[in-house]
């Protein structure tokens, strides 16, 4: 047998995190400052300070101001958007966090929207009661890479890491190749912080960084997944022609000049930004009626509803002022001629994120904790939505930050203890041979293939929102056959073996979607089941649980502690 | 055969006002932006995976980089 360091480069650690996003370098941070003595490695697939998603479009911080009710908001949130599927005290442990995340940000001297006499921007959210928002530059990633790199993080960029290492059940590092080079590396780590990410199933373009890795590293060392049917929405209406432009829900019209709100939602109350189901279900109903397209058509007084372009506004931020004048420049430019009609999508905005953690971001097995959008559902802060805490934009870099300033001094804490676990050289060596079998193959699927079969069966209405026991076992077989063309996929350079890798964990993100999906048989929140179209509260106050078993899927319930929290439900 | 269709036509490099700084390829999320290192100068090496996020345009201090997206876009319908 091979000795370890022939099988690739050995690089131990104290501290792993796989990934270098905005939540990835603030959990650098907060592991460096419980234990300053810590090594702590950064591995990320692009360039940490730049990666993930956070730089993309524009930061949103929605969070509680400090004079305002903790209880109040949570209360909307649970009766309103987490329909009672939330961890009540993870969701409590969060509100209370916001505003020190931010305050955070301003330590670190971010570029944040001011009001015009220098204070913090506050903008009350209209829709959730006692939350406001507020605006941080696009080069947000860049202090805190700065800080972490200031107080001894190390980095190595370029490697995608698909694997977890384990010893009796206990994750004791990861392995990855180096995309550029093919350079294997083996990191062998007393604690591991998955960082890399939801899957998205490369559908829109701003969130192609998230094809799930984490979420598919994690179920297979046997770390139990939790709220996987909520991971996606379709909740923004953009334009068709650029998947830019977020327009406002309420004035979209059909071919008739019916506007689909009036006609589509029972009332004009509340509903947040994000579309509400209804809407995607009954905008679905007029193509399939054609009565496409659907178009943006607001009354002038409001035609600053949607943007032409990109993006939003600045908020005086300069990098988010550039990134939209430049979107709307392209969109002059190359876009479609003034005055043609723009359709209206509703892309799939996928965000399986399904990694069940406590309230200090540990997963179910030992030595392994997930931040950010690993485990956006799974954490149950949000509840019967995708996004924490619910209708609220605003909620993904500040989980991000939250989720790493919990997971980063537990980490570091548990590593002081914890001696370095030893790595078997058999299991390396079979996880490198099927890491770089795709190089090898003479003929199979290209990956860019497989993507696109998987965005067939992820992206329409009636598979990932109208669902229905027929359609999803419909869903599930076109699944199973792109399953069965994993293991001949084929890479013609490191490059595209990482793409190959990818399909494999986009494939296991949407299998335990649609399983939990298949298994919750009522609607609730974002899941909606058209053969089971009412909410359930005598049945399904219960958490979908996946976890692997014997190279099974295995699928329970937990029920919810629903009697020990604050805001029950009237059954 | 089915593939991912892209979403730009081009990206541009001017290599003689290009300054050799790498910050578009650190600056790129998708691996699109390569280095060539016997000529010390990026490359465009994976076209197919830009989105015109614009972070190289943006990161780029000489302005000599430039993504020309493709519209429509190739978006995937929820119908």
């Amino acid at each position: 047998m091979a000795a370890l360091q022939d099988l690739g480069e050995v690089i131990s650690t104290d501290v792993l995190i796989i990934g270098g996003g905005i939540g990835g370098l603030t959990a650098a941070v907060k592991a460096k400052e419980e234990n300053p003595d810590a090594d702590v490695l950064i591995v990320e697939k692009q360039t940490a300070g730049w990666a993930g998603k956070a730089t993309k479009i524009g930061g949103i911080l929605a969070f509680l101001g400090p004079n305002n009710n903790a209880d109040k908001f949570m209360e909307f949130q649970v009766r309103n958007s987490g329909y009672y599927l939330n961890d009540q005290n993870a969701l409590e442990k969060y509100v209370n966090s916001t505003f020190p995340a931010i305050l955070d940000f301003e330590k670190l001297g971010e570029k944040m929207a001011r009001t015009p006499d220098g204070k913090l921007l506050m903008i009350p959210t209209f829709f959730a009661p006692e939350y406001s928002s507020t605006f941080i530059d696009l080069d947000l990633q860049l202090p805190v890479f700065a800080k972490a790199r200031k107080l001894g993080a190390k980095f190595v960029n370029k490697v995608h890491v698909g694997d977890l290492l384990t010893e009796f059940n206990k994750v004791v590092g990861a392995v990855g190749f180096d995309m550029i080079t093919g350079k294997f590396y083996i990191f062998k780590a007393k604690s591991t912080i998955l960082a890399n990410g939801s899957c998205g199933y490369k559908i829109r373009r701003f969130w192609v960084a998230g094809t799930g890795d984490g979420v598919a590293a994690a179920y297979r060392v046997g770390a139990e997944m939790r709220n996987a049917e909520f991971g996606n929405l379709y909740g923004h209406t953009v334009y068709q022609d650029t998947d830019g432009g977020m327009v406002g829900h309420q004035f979209l019209v059909n071919k008739l000049g019916e506007n689909m709100a009036k006609k589509y939602l029972p009332s004009d109350g509340p509903t947040g930004v994000f579309l509400p189901v209804p809407l995607a279900v009954g905008m679905e109903k007029e193509i399939a009626e054609g009565n496409g397209p659907i178009t943006f058509a607001p009354p002038p007084a409001n035609a600053s509803f949607g943007g032409h372009g990109g993006g939003g506004g600045g908020g005086g931020l300069p990098k988010l002022e550039s990134w939209s004048r430049r979107m709307a420049e392209k969109d002059k430019k190359y876009g479609l001629p003034p005055g043609t009609p723009r359709p209206i999508a509703i892309p799939l905005h996928g965000e399986t994120s399904c990694i069940k953690v406590d309230l200090e971001m540990r997963t179910t097995i030992e030595g392994l904790w997930a931040i950010g959008d690993t485990s956006y559902s799974g954490s149950a802060v949000a509840g019967a939505i995708n996004s924490p805490p619910g209708v609220v934009p605003g909620s993904g870099i500040m989980y991000a930050v939250i989720s790493a300033a919990w997971a980063g001094p537990s980490a570091a804490r548990y590593a002081k203890q914890a001696s370095a676990g030893s790595v078997k050289e058999s299991e390396v060596k079979n996880i490198k041979d099927k890491v770089f079998k795709p190089l090898n193959q003479s003929k199979g699927s290209s990956p860019q293939e497989l993507i696109s079969n998987l965005q067939d069966i992820t992206a329409p209405i009636k598979y990932s929102l109208r669902r229905s026991k027929e359609r999803l076992n419909e869903a599930l077989t076109k699944l199973e056959e792109i399953k069965s063309k994993t293991p001949s996929l084929l890479a013609k350079d490191f490059h595209y073996l990482a793409r190959c890798h990818e399909v494999e964990s986009m494939a296991l993100c949407a299998e335990l979607t649609m399983r939990a999906a298949l298994m919750r048989e009522e609607s609730r929140g974002c899941h909606f089941r058209e053969d089971y179209p009412k909410r359930d509260d005598k049945n399904w106050l219960k958490w979908v649980i996946i976890k692997q078993e014997n190279g099974k899927m295995k699928l329970s319930t937990q029920p919810i502690p629903v009697n020990q929290y604050k805001f029950k439900p009237n059954i | 055969m089915n593939k991912t269709k892209d979403w730009v036509k081009k990206i541009d490099i001017n290599l003689e006002a290009c300054k050799s700084c790498k910050s578009c390829m650190n600056a790129c999320f998708a691996d699109v932006i390569r280095w060539d290192d016997a000529n010390k100068k990026p490359v465009v090496a994976y076209p197919e995976d830009c989105v015109w996020c614009l972070a190289c345009e943006a990161a780029c201090p000489v302005q000599c980089i430039e993504v020309v997206p493709l519209i429509p876009a190739p978006l995937r319908s929820s119908y």
